[in-house]
C-alpha cells in the first residue's frame, strides 16, 4: 500500500498538515492535522509498504505493544482511505 | 465524519485551526500566506481599479514574470513555510500561461484561491478549475447588474452577460465561489439587484464601498469616482442589515429595526473573541505599524517581481528572484518595521475609528507621513455611526 499522489504531508509550523493536491481537491477540501504517529504512517506510506512491515517500524520508532499498534495503525488507515488518500489498502 | 459533527461544527472547527495556525505563524514570523499578482492587465476597463494597466504602461513600468520565474518563487515559498496563495491580477485568466502555471501550483501543496471577473471563463478553463479546484476558491468580482452600468463602470457592456455567464459555470463546478463588489457613485444605485445576482451563486457576498487611490505607478483620477463617506456608510450599513436579517438568528426576519449592532451581536461572542485575540497578537509584533498580518503572515509578490506587506504598498519591497524567498522575507520585516508614523494620525482623536494603514496613507498622499483626508472623512462618520 502507498499514499497517493493526490495528498502531500507538509511541515507547517510545527505541524504535519495532509494537504491534498491536483485532483485530491475533489475528494477532500480541507486540510487533516496528523498526530507525530500519523506523519509517521504517512511517512512510511511514502514508499510501497506491506501492513506487516509498516507494523514493524511503528514498533521500531515506538513504545507500543503489537496489538495496541495493530488496531489504531488500522484505524488510520482506514481514515486515509475513506479520504481515498492510500492505494492498497484494505490489503 | 464523526456522525454527531454537522457543517457548522466543522466549518467552525476548520475556522479555529486556521486562526491557530495564522497565530502562530505571527509568533514565529512564518510567511503562511501570499498574494501571487499574476499580471497588472485586465479586459475590463474598471474606473476605480487600483492596478490596472494597458500593455503600454506595463511595457513602460517593467515586465512581467515569466511562468519559470512564478514557479521558482513558488518552490521556494514552499521551502519558506507558505501555505495558502491566493491568484489574482489584474485578471489571471489572461495570462497566457495560466492553464500552466496553474496546474504546476495545484500540484505543489498549497491551498489556492483565485480572484477572477468571471468574463474568460472557457470550457477548457472549467475544466481545469474542475479537475483541480481551488481548495481555498474563487472569487467573482461584479461590478453592475445591467450592461448599462457595466459599460459606465468597467468599459464594456458585454462584460456583464460574461461575468453571468462565468458564474453560471463555475457555479456548476466543486468550488466554494465568493462573489465581491467594490462600489462607486456610477454602480451604487443597482446594490440591491447586484444582491441579488450574488445570492443565486454564493452565500458570500462581500462589498467595498471604500475605494483607495492606485498604486504604483498606476495614475487614475478616483476622486470624482468614488462615494462620499457618508454614502459609503450608508451602502455598508444596509448590507450588514440586510445579511443579518436573512441569517437564521434574527429574531423575525425582515422587521429588524435599522439600527446598527454590535460586532459581537453580528458575529458572535465566541468568533468576536478569537477575532480580538488575532487583533492583540497582531499589535504585538512587528511592524507595530501595520495591525494586519502584513509582513507578519502574508506578503504579495507583484507583476514584476516585487516582494510587499500587501498589495496596497508601493514600498517597502524586497527582490525575492534576486536575494531568494526567505532573505526576500527577512528583509520585508527590516524594511517594515521603519515606517514611519504619521504625526498627524497619532494624535487623531478620530483613530479608533480609522482604517489607520500605512498603505493606504501612502496611495492616498504618496507619503506613509501624511494624513489622507479621504480616511479622516470616513473616520468621522464611522465614528458618528457608532456613538449613535
Amino acid at each position: 500500500m502507498k499514499l497517493n499522489d493526490k495528498f502531500l504531508v507538509r511541515e507547517i509550523i510545527d505541524e504535519n498538515i495532509l494537504i491534498p493536491v491536483g485532483e485530491g481537491v475533489i475528494e477532500f477540501k480541507g486540510l487533516a492535522n496528523l498526530t507525530p504517529v500519523g506523519a509517521f504512517i504517512c511517512t512510511c506510506l511514502q514508499t510501497d509498504i506491506t501492513f506487516s512491515d509498516l507494523i514493524e517500524q511503528i514498533l521500531d520508532e515506538y513504545e507500543v505493544d503489537e496489538a495496541e499498534a495493530r488496531t489504531d495503525a488500522i484505524e488510520f488507515l482506514d481514515s486515509l482511505a475513506g479520504l481515498n488518500a492510500v492505494d492498497g489498502w484494505p490489503e | 465524519m464523526r456522525p454527531d459533527w454537522d457543517n457548522n461544527v466543522l466549518a467552525r472547527e476548520w475556522e479555529l485551526a486556521s486562526h491557530n495556525r495564522t497565530l502562530k505563524a505571527a509568533l514565529k514570523h512564518i510567511p503562511l500566506s501570499a498574494m501571487f499578482e499574476l499580471t497588472p492587465l485586465c479586459n475590463l476597463k474598471c474606473k476605480m481599479c487600483y492596478i490596472r494597466m494597458s500593455r503600454e504602461e506595463r511595457d513602460r513600468l517593467g515586465r512581467e514574470l515569466t511562468t519559470e520565474e512564478w514557479l521558482r518563487l513558488a518552490k521556494e515559498t514552499l521551502s519558506a513555510g507558505t501555505l495558502n496563495i491566493l491568484l489574482t491580477g489584474g485578471e489571471p485568466l489572461l495570462r497566457p500561461d495560466f492553464r500552466e502555471l496553474y496546474t504546476e501550483l495545484a500540484h505543489m501543496g498549497f491551498m489556492l484561491s483565485l480572484n477572477t471577473n468571471a468574463t474568460m471563463i472557457t470550457p477548457d478553463i472549467a475544466d481545469l478549475f474542475s479537475r483541480y479546484p481551488p481548495g481555498g476558491g474563487i472569487a467573482v468580482t461584479l461590478y453592475g447588474a445591467s450592461p448599462e452600468t457595466y459599460q459606465e463602470v468597467c468599459g464594456s457592456a458585454d462584460g456583464f452577460h460574461k461575468t453571468l455567464e462565468g458564474l453560471e459555470i463555475l457555479s456548476s463546478l466543486p468550488i466554494d465561489i465568493s462573489v465581491r463588489s467594490t462600489f462607486v457613485r456610477a454602480n451604487i444605485r443597482e446594490y440591491p439587484l447586484m444582491r441579488q445576482i450574488a445570492d443565486r451563486y454564493t452565500g458570500s457576498y462581500g462589498i467595498n464601498p471604500f475605494v483607495t487611490k492606485p498604486v504604483r505607478g498606476v495614475v487614475r483620477d478616483i476622486e470624482d469616482i468614488r462615494m462620499t463617506a457618508e454614502q459609503a456608510f450608508m451602502v455598508d450599513d444596509e448590507h450588514t442589515d440586510y445579511y443579518r436579517n436573512a441569517s437564521q438568528d434574527a429574531p423575525e426576519k425582515g422587521k429588524t429595526a435599522p439600527v446598527r449592532r454590535s460586532k459581537e451581536e453580528l458575529i458572535g461572542e465566541e468568533r468576536m473573541n478569537t477575532a480580538r485575540e488575532m487583533v492583540e497578537v497582531m499589535n504585538k509584533i512587528p511592524p507595530a505599524l501595520l495591525h494586519c498580518g502584513a509582513a507578519k503572515t502574508q506578503y504579495a509578490i507583484s507583476w514584476d517581481g516585487k516582494m510587499l506587506p500587501c498589495l496596497n504598498f508601493d514600498t517597502p519591497c524586497t527582490l525575492p528572484l534576486e536575494i531568494g524567498v526567505q532573505s526576500a522575507w527577512d528583509r520585508l520585516l527590516e524594511e517594515s518595521v521603519k515606517i514611519p508614523p504619521c504625526p498627524e494620525c497619532q494624535d487623531c482623536e478620530d483613530a479608533d475609528y480609522c482604517m489607520n494603514c500605512p498603505g493606504y496613507l501612502q496611495t492616498e498622499t504618496g507619503s506613509f507621513e501624511k494624513a489622507a483626508p479621504y480616511l479622516c472623512s470616513l473616520a468621522k462618520v464611522k465614528k458618528q455611526v457608532y456613538q449613535k
